[in-house]
């Protein structure tokens, strides 16, 4: 009887995490991926279509230029943020600069305020002829005021970028911050020694101390970036922009399932998006060899 | 003891204190379940106004008829997820809500038995309001013969224009706005008003398809024609299009509209420095211009629109907001009495409802309300409600669709790429690729709707 009981125990406490997952986690995966095989009108009519989501999908330039839109943009954002936020946090590390403290307050509040206030904040500093950007602009390089950085084609992903990079570069400061203060400094002076200069320092002994959080940064930035979603919809006012320029990947999920009703398209674009995301932070842990280094 | 005890948690004081207070806030709601409301009918609006006038409207209801109304004010984008989301789940759907024009389509999608609202064209036969409401105002919100939806208003469109600026100048050439019956009369009389980079003539976005709307009405088209057929890629879309591109894509003192924002503040300021001199302007917009653009308070006319050609429409239409039953209502008749009492109820109410907001309303019994006929000293005591309401029969039906979001976008996307080929390949050709984008564009949502299987049929 109490052999029973301890053999039944670690199943008894494991079960409220596995019946909640079972609910909430395994069965809407599940039930997605069969939503994706169906034409539907809301949850209540469905047409079966097999893979023809997906087969639809492949050839929907919407579909194409979303991608294209959200690929841009985590390309501009990881390429721009990162440096920029190591740049940042490597500076605020300095025991040199003065008040870093408040310094690093300020370049992490934008995380602050939600990201509806940032986009109304920066509708205003976008507005073409009284816009703050463009005043700027103007006065410093004499470019037109007129620029519509929000409903010019090209300069739509431009502005969404520089909205990112406010947001988020000082989010990404505060991990490198923690992780350059993890690098053992006697490593520094063991350099020093060897006569490395502050590039050599840095290639050779701040990134490989580092390279962990690194990694992790970029892939979350990615993942995080091509879900972009709540930014874009708020700063074109609720839609795709100019000739689809901002649309996303999960806008585009949005407009198909809950603005047109077709949840199984829906949730055929939700999986593809799934995929790229697994695929691409594969090739990221593959490329810095970050697999390789756990084992 | 206590002390040790704490000293054994793993990860401190704070997870202890967390848990704790979820622990009394769970067993609090446990005990204290919020109340689901009490009133006999439910409904949702979105327009702050609105709400307001239904809410006295429910109060007066509640004592002619003994039931009580809920009436609740939710934000305009909330509305259409929080209604779909409660008729896909069946959970919390309202009796009544008003929903807008352009998102209506998509909720009569589908088999037309599972559509979520009633049909309402037996009520209104049987009360005879069909008569009483221009027959163009229904056109929206009828599906396959069903009417989901009761419109709240006409919204016609009328060129809003700075008085100060323009009748001046025209006085000195003896002439006045009315005199200006075409869009070419108005372009040509005004052109000496019109400064490359400081003034145009007309706000129009490049890129943006809601001003092309309205001309591709006035001149008898819609991206959807009756029974959800599509016809953005039709001749008159190919002229409207053709007409309206040069307008903005044309370079330096040709360009005649010009746009900063259609609804931001930068679009008020615009207009109230003279960056433009008229925008298209539905009844709603009006009292928009007289709240966020106070400057200009006695600077302000209103003209109806010049034709696209003589004799041809002089309005056409702009936005705009229904009034649905749930097809689960709990007592659908006593929803159609209320619906009935705040769309087609006193003539007073109405004009109380003018008097703020400037929407006149589709039921002719409510317009010989004095409210319609006062003198608006903003718009230089011109009688609003009288200029609307001439207009009222005249505007052109919209069709709405499912498909409609996806059309629009598309249309959106034509209109940028003839934007850019015009500026940079001029005249030469530019009709030729209007028609090619535009058929291309409307390819695009046609086999969108290839894919939809007949729902009817396999109901």
């Amino acid at each position: 009887m109490q052999r029973s009981a301890s053999r039944t125990a670690p199943y008894l406490f494991l079960s409220p995490f596995v019946l909640s997952f079972l609910i909430f986690g395994a069965y809407p995966i599940i039930r997605s991926m069969i939503l994706s095989l169906y034409i539907t009108s809301g949850p209540e009519a469905q047409h079966f279509v097999g893979l023809g989501n997906y087969r639809y999908l492949l050839q929907d330039p919407d579909f194409w230029t979303a991608f294209r839109n959200t690929a841009t943009f985590a390309v501009g954002s990881v390429v721009l943020q990162l440096p920029l936020s190591l740049g940042l946090a490597i500076l605020l590390n300095r025991h040199d600069i003065r008040g870093r403290n408040v310094f690093r307050f300020i370049f992490f509040s934008p995380n602050l305020m939600g990201l509806v206030f940032s986009a109304l904040l920066f509708m205003l500093i976008l507005a073409p002829k009284f816009g703050l950007l463009n005043a700027g602009l103007h006065a410093l390089f004499g470019l037109p005021l007129t620029t519509r950085w929000l409903s010019t084609p090209a300069l739509v992903m431009p502005a969404l970028i520089l909205v990112a990079l406010w947001l988020y570069t000082g989010f990404n400061m505060v991990y490198f911050l923690a992780a350059l203060q993890g690098v053992d400094t006697e490593l520094y002076e063991a350099a020093t020694i060897d006569g490395a200069g502050r590039w050599a320092q840095f290639w050779h002994v701040t990134l490989p101390g580092i390279k962990p959080v690194l990694i992790f940064v970029v892939v979350l930035s990615t993942i995080g970036s091509f879900q972009l979603f709540e930014l874009a919809f708020l700063l074109l006012g609720n839609s795709s922009g100019p000739d689809q320029a901002g649309l996303t990947i999960v806008m585009y999920l949005y407009q198909n399932g809950f603005l047109g009703g077709d949840l199984g398209y829906a949730a055929a674009i939700g999986w593809t998006l799934a995929g790229m995301v697994l695929i691409l932070a594969i090739v990221q842990l593959r490329l810095t060899g970050a697999g390789r280094e756990e084992r | 003891m206590f002390r040790r005890w704490l000293d054994d948690l793993p990860l401190g004081l704070a997870p202890l204190l967390i848990a704790a207070m979820g622990l009394v806030a769970g067993l609090y709601l446990l005990l204290h379940p919020v109340q689901r409301g009490e009133a006999d009918l439910s409904m949702w609006v979105f327009g702050p106004l609105h709400a307001d006038a239904y809410k006295m409207a429910a109060e007066d209801f509640s004592v002619r008829t003994d039931h009580t109304i809920d009436v609740q004010l939710i934000n305009y984008n909330a509305v259409n997820q929080k209604l779909r989301s409660a008729l896909w789940a069946a959970v919390n759907i309202p009796d009544l809500v008003e929903i807008e024009k352009s998102a209506a389509g998509g909720f009569f999608r589908g088999p037309l038995a599972k559509v979520g609202f009633l049909d309402l064209k037996p009520y209104l036969v049987r009360d005879h309001i069909l008569d009483r409401v221009p027959a163009n105002s229904l056109a929206t919100y009828t599906e396959r013969g069903a009417i989901f939806g009761l419109p709240h208003d006409i919204h016609p469109v009328m060129l809003a224009y700075r008085a100060d600026i323009v009748d001046p100048y025209l006085a000195r050439r003896g002439l006045r706005m009315e005199d200006l019956a075409t869009w070419g009369d108005y372009f040509r009389e005004l052109r000496g008003l019109c400064t490359a980079g400081q003034r145009y003539l007309l706000q129009i976005e490049h890129g943006d398809a809601w001003a092309f709307q309205i001309f591709l009405m006035q001149r008898g088209g819609g991206i959807f024609g009756p029974g959800g057929r599509l016809r953005m890629d039709d001749d008159t879309a190919v002229q409207t299009m053709t007409w309206m591109i040069p307008l903005v894509a044309e370079s330096g003192d040709n360009q005649v509209a010009e746009s900063l924002g259609n609804w931001d503040p930068s679009f008020y300021r615009g207009l109230i420095e003279g960056f433009y001199i008229a925008v298209l302007c539905p009844d709603w917009r009006t009292s928009q211009l007289e709240a966020f653009a106070g400057d200009l308070h006695g600077k302000m006319r209103l003209v109806p629109l010049p034709a696209a050609t003589p004799g041809g429409l002089r309005t056409s239409q702009m936005g705009g907001t229904m009034l649905g039953i749930a097809r689960s209502a709990r007592n659908p008749e006593l929803a159609w009495q209320f619906a009935r009492q705040i769309y087609y109820g006193s003539p007073q109410q109405h004009g109380q409802l003018f008097r703020t907001t400037n929407i006149i309303t589709p039921d002719r019994q409510a317009w010989n309300d004095p409210a319609y006929h006062e003198p608006r000293p903003y718009w230089c005591n011109q009688v609003l409600g009288e200029q609307f309401i001439a207009l009222a029969d005249a505007v052109p039906p919209f069709y709405s669709s499912g498909f409609l979001p996806t059309a629009q976008a598309k249309l959106n996307e034509a209109i940028v790429a003839c934007y850019g080929r015009y500026r940079s390949h001029g005249v030469e050709g530019f009709e030729a690729y209007v028609r090619q984008r535009l058929t291309s564009a409307a390819d695009y949502v046609r086999r969108q709707m290839a894919r939809e299987p007949d729902w009817d049929a396999e109901e």
